[in-house]
């Protein structure tokens, strides 16, 4: 029984003996600079793979020896929390020539009142080594204990451990160096020690980086556009015939929000509209597609306005649009049913200056996501927005993307290659001159009234067309000379 | 006085031949120099049909009509030594003054971003900690690195 219990008591001694974390360097990546991006530091000392090496393919070799003074070749570790026992290194010199060569350790306190990035306090040397004489070229394998006074303290150190000499030009080789430890340094804040987070709802994103600190299933906000600025989809309406290319048709917009976790999957798409205009005699609807989403990994959508269309459009039980291949979000499926034409003569709403301005309608629609989806997985190129036009015709397949935006499983084929459409099954919804339907403002854009065409409102725009977006790519700006105002509409 | 010079003329035939070589030569450079100074006109007629409306204009099928451009983002982790936990922060990526993304990223870990992004961006920021790096975009790709340039501290 006695002996049982010794076995098990000597087992966990080893065992903890074995686990005690060590901060270890053995040169063998190659490359300095991945270790000084750990927050190991260097001076006048390098990699090198001479013959002299010591261990495996790389050892540090120091800069000839000509100095007494410990800043002349060194090297020195991340922050570290000592633990106990011994520092371990094996060293050579390189040839037998000189009069000193020597290596100090020595620690270094860290000290937060430092008006510097580094924050280091004072230097202590704890051990010296002299090389015995005579020189000799044979490794050496050194064991220094770690001082008392720095063993398991629960405080950043560092080690540094330095090479001079005198006399001769032979060089100091370092390899294997292992310190009892463990590794305390951040090297994404300036290499300081690990600082205590505060993060509130554990997600392990700290409070002061995550959008929702109280919220461990949320943690970003990724918005496209941007954060600041709302983005303009404005389209044509008379797919697959030309229209008048006024672009007011139907005027949306857009801010998308891919709220992801601390495992950058997505939450949920929060997309924010701002409706703004249709000059259209016809009813349209608007949505958009997620490319490659599966509708199934969509949970309950909320915020859309659905219900309008003499069921014209059918819906899944989570609120997407049936029989898609792709999660297909109708944010509203008749426009004049929420943005009524105020009448008195003119056309649509928010087109023509002289008719009565109808409120913008702001929509917030959320997509839960119920299956893990990364957000590399769905990025922003695949929101694939269109508009369905004509709903009054009792037909759903007259749907008008972006130029070369992939139409959804429920468009109508037939209509592909028809009147002013050359679709060839890679380019979508351009004519023969490539000319559009619909366009995708990223900066936002103000629309041209009722009737007018938008170069007559934008005097570059047909330049950065023809020039395929090289030339005036600020065409929308409201520059000297870019605009013609009264063929823009405003409030 | 005009007599006497018609008649050095006559008599000097090949000095009148030399006088028309120069006259031809002084009008082959203005030539050259005017249709050189047309050429810049020329070129910048051949990019662009000079359409006057949308019924004229004629584009390039490869055009996509958007005010953005695609940009990959390429961000090469650094390894971690030996017993070493990477560490994990906020990356975020932004243009001017705009924020494109924002994830929670290991040091270690390769990453690349596709970003739509407005057209008229020319550099993107990276942001992790107190890492902070800046780059031009390039033929629409963007690289960073977690790798430092080697410096001695001194």
């Amino acid at each position: 029984m006695w002996n049982k219990s010794i076995l098990v008591i000597a087992s966990l001694m080893i065992f903890s003996f074995s686990t005690q974390a060590t901060v270890n360097l053995n040169c063998e990546s190659g490359n300095r600079s991945i270790e000084q991006g750990n927050c190991w530091n260097f001076a006048g000392i390098a990699y090198s793979n001479v013959e002299f090496r010591i261990s495996g393919f790389w050892s540090l070799r120091s800069n000839q020896l000509t100095s007494l003074a410990n800043a002349a070749s060194w090297s020195k570790t991340p922050w570290i929390k000592p633990g106990t026992g011994n520092i371990t290194l094996k060293t050579r010199l390189e040839n037998d020539g000189g009069t000193i060569r020597t290596i100090t350790f020595s620690y270094i306190t860290y000290d937060a009142t430092q008006n510097n990035v580094i924050k280091e306090g004072e230097s202590t040397v704890f051990y010296t080594y002299n090389f015995p004489k005579p020189f000799d070229i044979w490794i050496k394998d050194l064991s220094i204990p770690l001082p008392s006074a720095i063993a398991n303290a629960n405080q950043a150190y560092k080690i540094v451990i330095t090479c001079v000499g005198s006399g001769g030009t032979s060089r100091i080789f370092l390899d294997d160096i292992v310190i009892p430890g463990e590794y305390w340094s951040d090297p994404s804040n300036n290499c300081l020690p690990l600082a205590i987070i505060i993060d509130t709802d554990k997600d392990g994103v700290q409070d002061a980086d995550d959008a929702y600190p109280n919220d461990a299933a949320r943690a970003y906000n990724n918005y496209y556009p941007s954060d600041k600025v709302f983005g303009t989809l404005a389209f044509e309406d008379t797919w697959p015939g030309k229209g008048d290319y006024d672009m007011n048709d139907v005027v949306v917009d857009y801010k998308m929000n891919r709220v992801t976790n601390a495992e950058n999957n997505i939450v949920e798409v929060v997309a924010n509209f701002v409706v703004r205009a249709s000059g259209a005699n016809h009813k349209n609807a608007f949505g958009f597609q997620l490319n490659g989403i599966s509708p199934d990994a969509i949970g309950v959508v909320k915020g859309n306005k659905s219900g309008f269309s003499d069921g014209l459009f059918k819906y899944k039980s989570n609120g997407l649009e049936d029989n898609q291949e792709f999660a297909n979000c109708i944010v509203f499926d008749n426009f004049f049913s929420f943005m009524k034409p105020p009448g008195g003569g003119t056309i649509g709403v928010n087109v023509d200056k002289a008719g009565k301005f109808v409120p913008y309608v702001e929509m917030t629609v959320t997509l839960p996501f119920a299956k893990k989806i990364s957000i590399n997985e769905l990025t922003t190129d695949k929101f694939n927005f269109y508009i369905v036009s004509d709903i009054a015709s009792g037909k759903r397949g007259r749907e008008i993307h972006l130029a070369d935006g992939v139409p959804t499983s429920l468009v109508n084929q037939e209509l592909f290659g028809t009147y002013d459409d050359r679709s060839t099954g890679s380019h979508y919804y351009r004519t023969i001159n490539n000319l559009p339907w619909a366009i995708n403002v990223l900066q936002g854009f103000e629309y041209p009234i009722e009737k007018v065409s938008i170069e007559k409102g934008y005097n570059h725009f047909i330049k950065w067309a023809e020039s395929s977006g090289e030339q005036y790519k600020n065409w929308f700006e409201n520059g000297q000379g870019f605009r013609n105002p009264e063929n823009i509409y405003s409030r | 006085m005009a007599y006497r010079l018609i008649v050095v003329l006559k008599i000097n035939s090949s000095l009148k031949y030399q006088i028309m070589k120069k006259l031809f030569q002084i009008v082959l450079i203005i030539m050259t120099v005017t249709l050189w100074s047309c050429q810049d006109e020329l070129d910048i007629q051949t990019t662009s049909n000079g359409a006057k409306d949308m019924s004229a204009l004629k584009v390039s099928p490869d055009f996509d009509w958007s005010t953005s451009k695609t940009v990959e983002i390429t961000i090469t982790g650094l390894p971690t030594l030996e017993n070493v936990e990477a560490v994990k922060s906020t990356l975020s990526i932004k243009g001017q003054d705009k924020l494109f993304y924002s994830g929670f990223h290991a040091i270690n870990e390769n990453l690349t971003l596709v970003l739509v992004v407005p057209s008229n961006e020319t550099n993107i920021q990276l942001k992790f900690g107190s890492i902070e790096k800046e780059a031009t975009i390039e033929n629409n790709k963007v690289s960073f690195t977690f790798i430092p340039t080697i410096t001695d501290e001194n």
